[in-house]
């Protein structure tokens, strides 16, 4: 079958590709149950039948238990029971503070959602946001504030940090507060104002491997501020990204990935996406060309095309840096697709984008400065408004570290953070903090700085909470409680509030008071109060914009492009002022040699799940299976297939990797696509507050300071193998496609996929009444990044339980959506395809026509339901949905204690054992859409199942496909539609449009046709 | 393994006696009316002084529940209207001492089933057509079985006249059989 393999065939697996998956496939099917058990569940059946019978015996005659229907006394205003509120706010699980649709029922949240009035992330929620939900209920939440260990009393919290502050203060000792990115302008005026008269410092830390620091330091050199850069992706025909997983865990994931999608699905120029980097990202899986480049690698290009701008564009500062860098050789695997790429950044002045995720300052330097010459700022980067949320600078950090270490902090105040595992100096920090007279951690969780803390200020959860945020100048967004504080906690800026013995230690009424006065002289119609409560309902503050500062590109190609000879260069053009000089000294110093020969080198990332480890306790994230690696709860570095075999190793095989003094021990797991030399390790893991604790996962340690910056890519490590082997929960496991198209890509947007056309088959079916409504999907896989937002949305709406590593490892999980990915084309540098699948709601479904209890039925709309009380369990259906879209309840799982229980969509039914289940399509939404407009007499209703809304790249539509002007109809005629084993006449109800790959980056301004790919 | 033949005797009375056991009395509350904490009547409120049904149970107007009425609600009149009534005072009580009332829950489907009175309210059906007389009800009853077969005979009906009439409301409802309608 595989001897004659197409080569636009995806593949799954590295034995499909190399063809010896046939026998594999065989033997992966998963096993029957052990033959032994047969018997035993033969009697395991007629027992259960009997006691059926002897229990509806039983029950037949009682009535339903008496219960009780205990109404308010008063009713509040704007509550009915069994009637879903939605209140706007802002979502605080990281420094993005994307808009959030909080639904209450009966008083306590159960689904967040994204707003779509938010300027920024417009709707969409990562899956870190989604999740967010769930550490609101978690049992393992802080009740009360403690004082040395015990559980205390607020007056003697307040007591004891005020004392502690003053003591410090008097001492003359160092006073710090350490916390992520402050995005709140309020908060950090609070923080200023306890810290100023203590003469404390504020130092910022987000803890994830792509750091702005350097970033930060670079702009700070050319212009004197240090500021990150806003990045409007929609802006550029030419993107081009240096080891940065922007779109799915950079610093506005939700933000970056809208901007990105609207663009790849704009019309006009044509979009070309450049991504150069060691270990395969989910952004760089989308890119239209990427290139494998270590770490060195990257900063060598980012040089190299700095020069070759300065060389190709005709302006002063393009002088200066030809006088200045001098030649600079491109890394020699890349050189030829430099050079192309170099023209191709000339042809799109203001048009292009470059950005980096390094934390290395030369390589910051040079993006920067490239982005200057080509005159994207203003365009596709943004310095006038720059971006708020990464604000955390490494020196400070550092300097904060070495005064820890010298004994110099006399207090320090930890906001939201755990440094001692989220530190690369945490082991020796924990230690440490001993010697610091007062600490106090501010966090709704017991983290390892929170044990060994002095004072615990229990704070609330974000939800339960008043808050104002700015990602930008002119954005900014409120927060309002959705829910009573659950325990005795309090909201940590009214505990800030209270150390520095503020007047106003309320939260709401400070936040009126500031905004108040900041927008004095805005003109708001009804005055600020009727514009506040309008603003708390909508989560977004109107601010008056700037006028913005939009300059033409300032540089202009010349004309024919040709290197410009560095020797004619004569002295006496020296420029009098001269801004730059310094800061292309610094790039013209040698800097380290890209790593040569055959050294390995680490790479740290952050996954989509577990994310930096903040929220790594929340078994949501746990079971979210990797996007690429397909590994649900362990932790593994990913490993080239190249290296693997260099190394011995194969998936399981623990490796030990050392580097920075600490080391570790994970898992490996074979990544088509990982450069050679790197392995991709991710931090978030080993966390006392998530896994265990177990040291030997946390990355973090392997990260050191390079002149000031934290630096988590390509850090040199001895990697050596054990003997040890762990079972790695896996969640596609079958390792082909079959030999069958089942996704497609195209290389211009017109194209059609190159599928198969079967001839008419007889159908199995007798024709349904294609008049009536039919819900239906299409998924648009060219916007999808695999980011896995939808996974989540759907786990917490659907009420999906978490099964836990065994079961996923024996193929058990319950995910009514998973994203599938396939490779194509090489083993060592493959294109990866992302496939969100669920139930196809197939009109002719294989899986209603062989249950033997019809509990598996077609609506008269099209959905294929599933009745669960119907439902025996004999997993038929499961067996014959060509999709594997249908789960299994092998257990009545565990969904918490009472209080995690919470979490539960009151909409949904918790299915028990031995009951199939899968994608309803969101049918309680559709039912209470249709119930909402039939009361106000609509005939027409839209839906959005929770799949659609979560996702930032508004990759999903959903609607009747009956309707010949609704937007399913849209999609569906688009030229790259296919449904997914179509040919089987199941008639499946989820459209897809194909992935597209431009080729070459000539094709980034049209000029050259697509080279090849076009099969139809 | 073989069975037991005594074993196989044992099993074939208890399945009989289930089966009888089944046919003989449908699983329902029909007819439950416990006594309340308070000796409301509906049909002094509802049969004699005529007090729409949608005053107190306002949410059925809104959402999935018509819900009982918050104490608030009888203040509404009670604050003016027999004020010193044994009854009344119950309930004045329980607003002054802020301790809730615990009515006995009369009328109750299954956790499986989301049932929404707004729709059906807003179909312009009469309350007594589900609930019965419950303005002549000293003590609320349940008045109809509500089981699933009680259900559909009202979704099954197949009025052809009434649909052309109103098809967007009572027509449709003849439609609205699918088991994820109510199931989901």
């Amino acid at each position: 079958m595989t001897a004659n393999r197409r080569e636009d065939l995806p593949w799954v697996d590295l034995d499909e590709l190399a063809g010896t998956s046939a026998e594999a496939a065989g033997n992966s099917q998963p096993s029957g149950q052990e033959n032994a058990s047969a018997l035993q569940r033969r009697d395991f059946l007629k027992i259960l039948g009997l006691g059926g019978l002897a229990s509806a015996a039983l029950a037949a005659c009682e009535r339903l238990p008496v219960s009780d229907a205990i109404p308010y006394l008063v009713a509040p205003e704007d509550v009915t029971p069994g009637v879903a509120a939605h209140y706007a706010s802002t979502c605080s699980a990281c420094p993005a503070a994307c808009g959030l649709l909080v639904t209450v029922r009966d008083g306590r949240p159960v689904k967040l959602e994204g707003n779509p009035d938010h300027p920024l992330s417009g709707g969409g929620l990562c899956a870190q946001g989604q999740a967010d939900l769930r550490a609101l209920y978690d049992a393992g939440r802080l009740r009360e504030p403690t004082v040395d260990g015990a559980g205390s009393t607020w007056s003697a919290v307040d007591g004891r940090v005020t004392a502690g502050l003053a003591a410090a203060r008097s001492a003359g000792q160092a006073i710090y507060l350490l916390s992520p990115t402050a995005v709140s302008p309020t908060a950090r005026a609070v923080i200023d104002d306890l810290l100023a008269p203590l003469g404390g410092l504020h130092v910022q830390y987000d803890p994830g491997p792509e750091r702005a620091s350097a970033r930060l330091r670079a702009y700070e050199l050319l212009d004197g501020q240090a500021v990150e850069p806003a990045l409007e992706i929609g802006a550029a025909d030419l993107l081009v990204v240096l080891g940065s997983d922007l779109l799915t865990t950079g610093s506005e994931p939700v933000a970056h990935t809208r901007s990105y999608a609207a663009r790849r699905r704009a019309g006009g120029a044509p979009f070309h996406h450049v991504q150069l980097e060691g270990s395969l990202s989910n952004t760089g899986a989308g890119a239209d060309q990427r290139w494998q480049a270590t770490a060195g690698e990257r900063r060598a290009a980012a040089l190299w095309l700095l020069n070759r701008v300065a060389v190709g564009v005709n302006s002063e500062l393009a002088r200066q840096a030809r006088a200045t860098l001098g030649a600079v050789a491109p890394p020699a695997a890349l050189a030829a697709r430099l050079e192309t790429l170099g023209a191709s950044l000339l042809k799109h002045p203001g048009h292009s984008l470059i950005t980096s995720g390094s934390n290395d300052l030369t390589e910051q330097l040079a993006v920067a400065l490239c982005n200057r010459l080509l005159g994207n700022e203003g365009h596709s980067l943004h310095l006038e408004q720059p971006s708020l949320v990464a604000a955390g600078r490494d020196e400070a950090l550092e300097a904060l570290l070495a005064a820890i270490e010298a004994g110099q902090v006399g207090a320090l105040i930890v906001l939201g953070l755990d440094p001692v595992e989220q530190l690369p100096t945490g082991a020796t920090l924990s230690g440490k903090l001993s010697t610091i007279p007062l600490v106090v951690t501010l966090d709704h969780r017991a983290t390892a700085t929170a044990r060994a803390s002095t004072v615990v200020a229990a704070a609330h959860h974000g939800l339960e909470c008043w808050g104002d945020f700015q990602p930008r100048e002119t954005v900014i967004t409120l927060a309002q409680p959705a829910i009573r504080p659950l325990f005795d906690t309090r909201d940590p800026i009214e505990s800030l509030l209270r150390w520095s013995g503020a007047q106003q230690t309320d939260h709401r009424a400070l936040l009126m008071d500031r905004w108040r006065t900041q927008l004095a002289a805005a003109p708001f119609v009804g005055g600020f109060e009727a514009q506040w409560v309008e603003s708390v309902s909508a989560g977004v503050l109107p601010v008056p914009p700037k006028v913005a500062v939009v300059e033409p590109p300032v540089v202009e190609p010349e004309a024919p492009v040709e290197p410009v000879e560095e020797a004619p260069e004569p002295a006496e053009e020296e420029p009098a002022p001269d801004p730059y000089r310094e800061v292309l000294a610094v790039l013209a110093a040698p800097g380290a040699a890209p790593s040569g020969g055959d050294a390995l080198e680490i790479d740290l990332v952050q996954e989509v799940g577990v994310g930096d480890g903040r929220r790594a306790f929340v078994p949501w994230l746990r079971e979210l299976p990797d996007p690429l690696t397909r590994v649900s709860w362990e932790p593994c570095v990913r490993v080239s297939p190249a290296r693997a075999r260099a190394l011995g190793v194969d998936d399981g095989d623990v490796l030990s990797i050392e580097a920075g003094g600490h080391r570790i021990a994970m898992a490996t797991r074979i990544m088509p696509g990982q450069h050679s030399q790197v392995l991709a390790v991710p931090v978030g893991y080993g966390r006392s507050d998530g896994d265990g604790g177990d040291a030997s996962l946390n990355a973090y340690g392997l990260a050191s300071f390079t002149g000031g910056q934290l630096s988590a890519r390509g850090l040199a490590a001895a990697v050596s193998v054990t003997a040890e082997q762990r079972e790695l929960p896996l969640l596609q496991t079958h390792p082909s496609a079959e030999g069958r198209p089942v996704v497609h890509q195209v290389v211009h947007a017109d194209q059609a996929p190159h599928v198969e056309h079967h001839g008419p088959h007889r159908s199995l079916w007798t024709d349904r009444d294609e008049e009536g409504q039919r819900w239906e999907m299409v998924i648009d896989l060219d916007a999808c990044t695999g980011c896995s937002a939808c996974v989540v949305a759907c786990q917490a709406e659907n009420n999906l339980p978490v099964v836990g590593p065994e079961e996923i490892a024996k193929h058990r999980d319950m995910y009514w959506l998973r994203i599938d990915r396939y490779f194509m084309g090489d083993a060592e540098d493959p294109q990866v395809l992302f496939e969100p699948m669920l139930c196809a709601q197939c009109a002719n479904a294989s899986c209603e026509t062989v249950c033997p209890v019809a509990a598996t039925v077609h609506s008269k709309d099209g959905l294929s339901q599933q009745v669960y009380n119907r439902c025996v369990g004999t997993r038929y259906c499961a067996n014959n949905c060509p999709y594997k879209m249908r789960r299994f309840n092998w257990f009545d799982h565990d969904m918490g204690d009472p209080l995690e229980r919470m979490v539960l969509n009151p909409d949904v039914v918790v299915r028990e054992r031995g009951v199939m289940e899968k994608c309803s399509f969101c049918v309680q939404r559709i039912q209470a859409a249709r119930i909402e407009a039939r009361r106000e007499g609509r005939a027409a209703y839209e839906v959005q199942t929770a799949c659609q809304q979560s996702c930032p790249a508004r990759a999903i539509s959903f609607g009747d496909g009956s309707d010949p002007e609704g937007v399913v109809a849209a999609h569906k005629h688009d030229p790259r539609a296919f449904r997914v084993l179509a040919e089987t006449g199941v008639d499946p109800s989820v459209t897809y449009l194909a992935r597209v790959r431009r080729d070459g980056a000539d094709s980034a301004h049209g000029d050259h046709p697509p080279a090849h790919g076009d099969h139809s | 393994m073989l069975i037991h033949h005594r074993t196989l005797g044992s099993r074939l009375v208890l399945a009989l006696v289930a089966l009888v056991a089944l046919a003989a009395c449908e699983p329902t509350n029909q007819g439950y009316a416990p006594p309340q904490p308070i000796a409301y009547s509906h049909a002094v409120h509802a049969g004699v002084n005529q007090i729409p049904c949608l005053y107190c149970h306002f949410g059925g107007e809104r959402g999935r529940y018509a819900g009982i009425p918050p104490a608030s609600i009888c203040m509404n009149c009670h604050g003016e209207v027999s004020v010193e009534h044994e009854e009344v005072l119950k309930v004045k009580q329980a607003l002054d001492s802020g301790e809730a009332i615990a009515w006995l829950r009369v009328h109750r489907v299954p956790d499986h089933v989301y049932f929404d009175h707004s729709i059906h309210v807003s179909a312009a059906l009469e309350c007594q057509e589900c609930h019965g007389p419950v303005e002549s009800m000293g003590t609320v009853q349940q008045w109809a079985p509500l089981t699933m077969g009680w259900c559909l005979d009202c979704h099954r009906l197949d009025d052809q006249a009434q649909e052309d009439a109103d098809p967007l409301f009572v027509g449709r409802a003849s439609r609205l059989v699918d088991c994820a309608n109510c199931h989901h």
